[in-house]
């Protein structure tokens, strides 16, 4: 690392080597899979050849160029990293926004002296990807890294999420063992549920054709995709216990691995009271939170397993009181219904003809297996057309379901025909505010408004139904105005 | 109060060449997978596939030489004090707005076709994802991207000095 006279640097070179390897694997492994056919032609032997020569000069070259013309340096302001390839960038990470700066040393590192360092923004796409990631010799990887330490000064956020041994505490609610079955039985997203018994239907039809292999094969995809998760989900969360002190939620569980964490409850954006369909048969609900900064669990917490629902208003007031604002949830506007018509409509015309076809080879292909009786001839027409009533089904619903709330201090999100949804989240912690209108909902003067924010997962979306442009497009002066008057609770530290 | 700016008009001719660039690469592996599947003579193709992708890539090219018009004469922006206002879509309209207290970071990227015309994108990050403000010339980009950045330079230097006071 020797910065010239305006203080830009570039990385080690045995980055050249890393960003190659990757792009040679694959085109070595391609050579591989393809020399069956180009062997055949000659001529075609000889442009594969020569194709592949030049793609490993490219391999090698690109990298290089990348090296070449990218740099870095330090401002009084931030970390900059300028690229002048033929896609430009010039980017600057204010030291105020850097979360952490890291070393990794993986073994290729060690190999060649170097180290990664990693400067991390909780910002943007995704918190786990790093914003900057400068290969550099170890030692200078180690001041580097000193050097962002030190001009972040004061900065740096304590990691609240330290795993540690809690002392026992008194959990807020007694969850039992059932509880936690409960959770892992019910607390599965729908969609995995039926994905994973999807494969119950190749299942039959291999035992039918006598395949039985295949349908043993099936069998098993059932089971893993399945009860793996379920078994996993009841293992982590035996023996729950969550409890606020203070500004600070800790929350414990685990039957063989052991979790503690605490998190402030300034760190929590929004809280999403969660039911899929079947815990909505039981009349049960849990509370999930997303808490900036989770790091490497990249985990969604819970608050508070499945519970009775009458349960869930007594535990957000008493573990986040700041997300427990009543209000008055607006239903969509009647012009919404129409809009959302006219989308089952568009659908049905797209995904009916597609379902008839397919249902269709299918049910041809199995009569060759075996005879079915008359009526399994009208089967494709009969799912082409329970898709259709599905579809306009599921647009009512929305329509019934979809609310949105907005109070003082938070806004509430109702959504989710199958897997009910309710998601509360703070103004002050809303990064940006889009509203969109498609140009079916265009001509009614209504749009539907997604709302970012950064969860344990990175930047999540939450989105709301049909309502006027005009009431949603002020949303985000609300946000403007808040932060203005100095109404506004955030904290530029906090992200 | 801040006015809605719009766009430069070679921002058309931007989206044009990037609509040629995709629809060539569209053509071409459309060929080569039919020339991949009926080369052995083993597979054949239905009689319609040529009709079917005709059709297709015909209403593509019909939204690719109208779509940048509706996009320039649709495209505004307003960047202040307090946000960045973005109104955008072709088909699906969109407004986006950013609070200025909300950014980490704003980057200035261009590729070759924009290089050529002088044009530039603006990535604006927060916290909850990007926000972009597109095709704006090269020296507009570079001064916003500078007036951002020490706007949040500025916001943060004031949190600072209120939380030592």
């Amino acid at each position: 690392m020797n910065p010239n006279e305006d203080g830009w640097f570039r990385a080690h070179w045995t980055i050249i080597i890393v960003n190659s390897i990757s792009f040679l694997i694959v085109l070595l492994l391609f050579r591989f899979w393809t020399r069956g056919i180009f062997e055949e032609n000659s001529e075609l032997y000889m442009y594969a050849n020569l194709a592949t020569l030049g793609l490993l000069a490219a391999a090698i070259f690109y990298p290089w160029r990348w090296w070449r013309l990218t740099h870095y340096r330090l401002t009084p302001n931030g970390l900059e990293k300028k690229r002048e390839t033929w896609f430009r960038l010039d980017k600057t990470v204010p030291y105020g926004k850097i979360a952490s700066v890291n070393l990794k040393r993986m073994i290729f590192n060690r190999i060649l002296g170097t180290s990664i360092v990693e400067v991390h923004a909780n910002s943007g796409p995704s918190a786990i990807v790093a914003e900057a990631q400068i290969y550099l010799k170890a030692e200078d990887a180690e001041r580097l890294r000193a050097e962002l330490n030190a001009r972040i000064s004061g900065e740096i956020k304590e990691d609240v999420f330290q795993d540690k041994v809690e002392a026992e505490f008194e959990s807020l609610l007694k969850f039992t063992a059932k509880d936690s079955i409960i959770q892992g039985i019910f607390g599965v997203p729908t969609s995995n549920l039926l994905a994973s018994f999807f494969f119950l239907f190749p299942t039959a039809i291999s035992f039918f054709t006598d395949s039985q292999e295949v349908a043993w094969t099936f069998m098993l995809i059932v089971l893993f995709s399945y009860l793996v998760p379920v078994v996993a989900t009841i293992l982590k969360y035996y023996d729950f216990g969550v409890r606020r002190i203070g500004d600070t939620i800790h929350i414990k569980h685990g039957a063989i691995r052991n979790y503690a964490s605490s998190f402030e409850t300034v760190k929590v954006n929004a809280i999403r009271v969660r039911k899929p369909f079947f815990a909505r048969i039981i009349g049960k609900s849990c509370i999930e939170a997303e808490v900036v900064g989770m790091g490497e669990e990249m985990d969604t917490p819970l608050l508070c397993l499945m519970v009775k629902d009458s349960v869930i208003p007594d535990v957000i007031a008493e573990l986040v009181p700041e997300f427990a604002e009543n209000t008055d949830s607006r239903r969509q506007p009647p012009k919404a219904r129409l809009v959302l018509f006219l989308e089952a409509v568009i659908s049905t015309a797209i995904l009916a003809p597609i379902v008839y076809l397919a249902a269709n080879s299918i049910v041809t292909f199995i009569n060759e297996f075996v005879a079915f009786p008359l009526f399994f001839d009208f089967m494709p027409l009969a799912f082409a057309g329970l898709v259709a009533l599905w579809l306009f089904y599921w647009m009512h619903r929305r329509f019934q379901i979809e609310t949105l709330a907005l109070g003082e201090e938070t806004m509430t999100v109702v959504g989710g025909v199958v897997d009910r949804v309710r998601v509360t989240m703070m103004y002050d912690r809303v990064q940006i505010v889009e509203a969109r209108s498609n140009p079916l909902s265009l001509p009614f003067g209504l749009s539907r408004c997604s709302f970012s924010m950064l969860s344990s997962k990175g930047a999540v979306k939450e989105k709301s139904g049909y309502f006027e442009t005009e009431m949603l497009e002020n949303i985000g002066d609300i946000l403007v105005e808040r932060i203005k008057s100095g109404k506004r609770s955030y904290s530029y530290k906090s992200f | 109060m801040a006015e809605y700016k719009r766009l430069n008009p070679k921002c058309q001719i931007a989206m044009y060449v990037s609509n040629a660039i995709s629809m060539a690469v569209l053509v071409g592996i459309f060929f080569v997978i039919k020339y991949f599947i009926t080369q052995d003579g083993e597979y054949t193709l239905p009689e319609y596939t040529d009709t079917v992708a005709l059709i297709v890539f015909g209403i593509l090219a019909v939204y690719m030489i109208i779509g940048p018009i509706i996009y320039y004469r649709r495209y505004r922006y307003i960047i202040d004090n307090d946000k960045v206002d973005v109104r955008q879509g072709i088909f699906f309209i969109r407004r986006t707005l950013t609070p200025i207290e909300r950014i980490h970071q704003v980057d200035v990227s261009r590729g070759p076709v924009l290089s050529l015309l002088g044009l530039a994108n603006v990535a604006i990050t927060t916290a909850g994802g990007v926000a972009n403000v597109t095709y704006l010339e090269i020296p507009e980009a570079e001064r916003v991207a500078e007036e951002l950045n020490a706007l949040v330079t500025k916001i943060l230097k004031e949190g600072r000095k209120d939380e030592s006071q």
